[in-house]
C-alpha cells in the first residue's frame, strides 16, 4: 500500500523561550522573524518589541505576520505602532493596518483613531473612519455624523455617509441632508446621501 | 385558539434591511447571498431575532454588528452555513489533488520519496479517508511514492471516532459502491468500518491552527486541506491560521479551502492557481 504512517517532530521548546525570540525578531532569515513573530503575539509584554519591530521591517511576509501578532496582542503600544503606518508610503502596509485595527479590542483603538479625525492630512482623516467603519464599537455612528457636520473635505465627509450608511439612526437624517445642501456642488454626494437616508431612516 | 390579531406579528426585514446585512455579512465572511436566497436569509434572521427576543431588524443588527465577543455573528454564521460532513464531499477538489496538484508537486521527485498531505479540520475522519481512497482509486502514481496524510482537529472527542472509522449509511451516500467494498467492511446494518490498513496508515493528531507553538511541528506538507473552518474564524484568527497554513507548507505547496472561502480576503501569502477542476492557493516556490 501507498499511504505511510510516521511521526511529526518534537515541537522547538527552546524556541518559545521570550528572551531568545526577543533576538530572533532581528535574524537575518525572515522565516526565524516570523517565527519570532508568530510566537511572541499575544503576550502583552512583546508589545513594544513587536510593535518596534514592524516600524523597519520590509519583508511583507513578516510584516504581515507582525500585523497578525499585534492585532492579537492588543494594548496602547501596538495601536501606535499600527496608527502609524496610516501614514505610511505603501498602500500594502497602510491597509493592513486599517484591516488589523478594525479587529482590534475596540475599547483599545477608539480614543486613538477618534484623535486622528482631526488630522490635517485628509487621507489620514479617511482612514481613520475606514477603521472607525467596521469597528465594533456603538460610538462611531455618532463619530462620524461629527465628521459630516463639520470636516471641509468632501472625500471625508462621503467616506463619514459610508460608515452612517451602514450604522446611521434615523435621527440623523437631518445631519445627511444637510451635508448634501453643503456639498450641493458634487452629485455623487447628493447621490451617497440620498443612499444612506433610505437605508437608515 | 389564538386569535390572528393576538398572533406575535412576524419581524419585518425591509429590502434596506436585507441589502445592509448582506453586505455586513459578505464582509465578515465571504458569503454573498443572491436575491433568490432572501428566503433562506428571512428565515434564519428571524430565528436568531427571535431567540435574542429582538423583534426590530435594527436592534439585531446592532448586536450582531458590535457585540464585543462576537458571539452572535458566530450564531448567525452556524445558521447560514451547512456544517455537514461526509465522504467525497467537494469531490471536484479531489479530482484537482490527482490531475493537477500532485503531478504537479512530484515533478522532479524520485520513486519512493514521500508526498505529504495534511487535512484540518478532520472531525470525524470522513475527509482524510476520503482523500485516501481517492488517491488509491483515481492517481496513477499513488504507488510510485509513499504517501503521508496527517488529519488533525482542535477537538479530541471527533479524533477518536475518526481512529475508529466508523461510518453510517448517510455519511457513505456519495462513496461508490466498489470504493466501500474495497476499503470498507461492513459491521453492522448499515454501518461500515474503515479497513486496518487504511486506518493504521493515517495520522490522527490534535492541533490547534490558532497556536503558533503546538503548530511549529506541522512542517513540510506538500497539501493542506483546509475546507469550512476558516469562515467560523474571526479575521485575526483567520490570519494567524493562514499564517500557520503557510508555515506548515514547503515552498511551492498547496492549500485547498472549501467553496464559499477565499484565501485573497485573509492573506496576501499564497498566490492563486486556477487548475480546470477547481481554484487553490500555492505558497510561493
Amino acid at each position: 500500500m501507498a499511504l505511510i504512517r510516521q511521526t511529526l517532530a518534537d515541537t522547538e521548546a527552546a524556541a518559545a523561550e521570550p528572551d531568545l525570540l526577543m533576538g530572533d525578531l532581528d535574524a537575518a532569515d525572515p522565516a526565524v522573524r516570523r517565527k519570532a513573530v508568530r510566537l511572541l503575539g499575544g503576550r502583552r509584554e512583546s508589545g513594544g518589541a513587536l510593535a518596534a519591530r514592524l516600524r523597519k521591517e520590509r519583508e511583507p511576509s513578516v510584516v504581515e505576520a507582525l500585523l497578525t501578532a499585534l492585532g492579537r496582542t492588543g494594548g496602547r503600544e501596538a495601536v501606535a505602532a499600527l496608527l502609524d503606518l496610516l501614514r505610511d508610503e505603501d498602500a500594502s502596509r497602510r491597509n493592513g493596518a486599517v484591516e488589523t485595527l478594525q479587529e482590534m479590542n475596540p475599547d483599545d483603538v477608539l480614543d486613538a483613531v477618534a484623535g486622528l479625525l482631526d488630522d490635517a492630512d485628509s487621507d489620514v482623516r479617511i482612514f481613520a473612519l475606514g477603521v472607525l467603519h467596521r469597528l465594533r464599537h456603538a460610538a462611531t455612528a455618532e463619530l462620524a455624523r461629527q465628521v459630516i457636520a463639520g470636516d471641509p473635505h468632501v472625500n471625508v465627509c462621503a467616506a463619514a455617509v459610508e460608515v452612517l450608511a451602514e450604522i446611521g439612526t434615523p435621527d440623523m437624517v437631518a445631519d445627511l441632508a444637510a451635508l448634501a445642501a453643503r456639498f450641493k456642488s458634487e452629485p455623487f454626494m447628493a447621490f451617497a446621501v440620498t443612499a444612506a437616508i433610505r437605508r437608515i431612516a | 385558539m389564538i386569535q390572528p390579531a393576538m398572533r406575535r406579528a412576524e419581524p419585518v426585514i425591509s429590502e434596506e434591511d436585507f441589502a445592509r446585512f448582506r453586505e455586513f455579512f459578505y464582509r465578515k465572511t465571504g458569503i454573498m447571498f443572491a436575491d433568490n436566497k432572501r428566503y433562506f436569509v428571512d428565515k434564519r434572521l428571524r430565528e436568531r431575532m427571535a431567540a435574542c427576543n429582538l423583534p426590530a431588524f435594527r436592534d439585531y443588527f446592532n448586536l450582531a454588528r458590535f457585540q464585543a465577543n462576537g458571539a452572535e455573528l458566530q450564531h448567525l454564521v452556524n445558521a447560514m452555513t451547512v456544517n455537514e460532513t461526509y465522504f467525497y464531499r467537494e469531490e471536484y477538489q479531489f479530482r484537482c489533488l490527482v490531475e493537477s496538484i500532485l503531478p504537479e508537486v512530484t515533478r522532479g521527485r524520485r520513486h519512493g520519496e514521500t508526498v505529504r498531505i495534511w487535512t484540518i479540520p478532520c472531525s470525524t475522519g470522513e475527509e482524510a479517508y476520503s482523500i485516501a481512497f481517492y488517491l488509491l482509486d483515481h492517481w496513477p502514481r499513488v504507488d510510485d511514492f509513499s504517501i503521508e496524510i496527517i488529519a488533525s482537529d482542535i477537538d479530541t472527542q471527533v479524533l477518536e471516532q475518526a481512529k475508529r472509522g466508523v461510518y453510517g449509511e448517510r455519511a457513505l451516500q456519495y462513496l461508490p459502491k466498489a470504493t466501500i467494498a474495497r476499503y470498507m467492511n461492513r459491521v453492522g446494518e448499515g454501518v461500515f468500518q474503515v479497513v486496518p490498513e487504511i486506518r493504521n496508515s493515517i495520522m490522527f493528531v490534535q492541533a490547534n491552527l490558532s497556536d503558533a507553538l503546538s503548530t511549529s511541528r506541522f512542517r513540510g506538507f506538500d497539501v493542506v486541506f483546509c475546507r469550512n473552518l476558516l469562515i467560523y474564524f474571526d479575521d485575526i484568527s483567520r490570519r494567524e491560521a493562514a499564517e500557520t497554513i503557510f508555515e506548515a507548507l514547503d515552498p511551492g505547496g498547496f492549500v485547498c479551502l472549501g467553496h464559499s472561502e477565499s484565501m485573497s480576503r485573509v492573506s496576501s501569502l499564497f498566490s492563486v492557481r486556477k487548475f480546470p477542476a477547481a481554484i487553490v492557493y500555492q505558497k510561493p516556490e
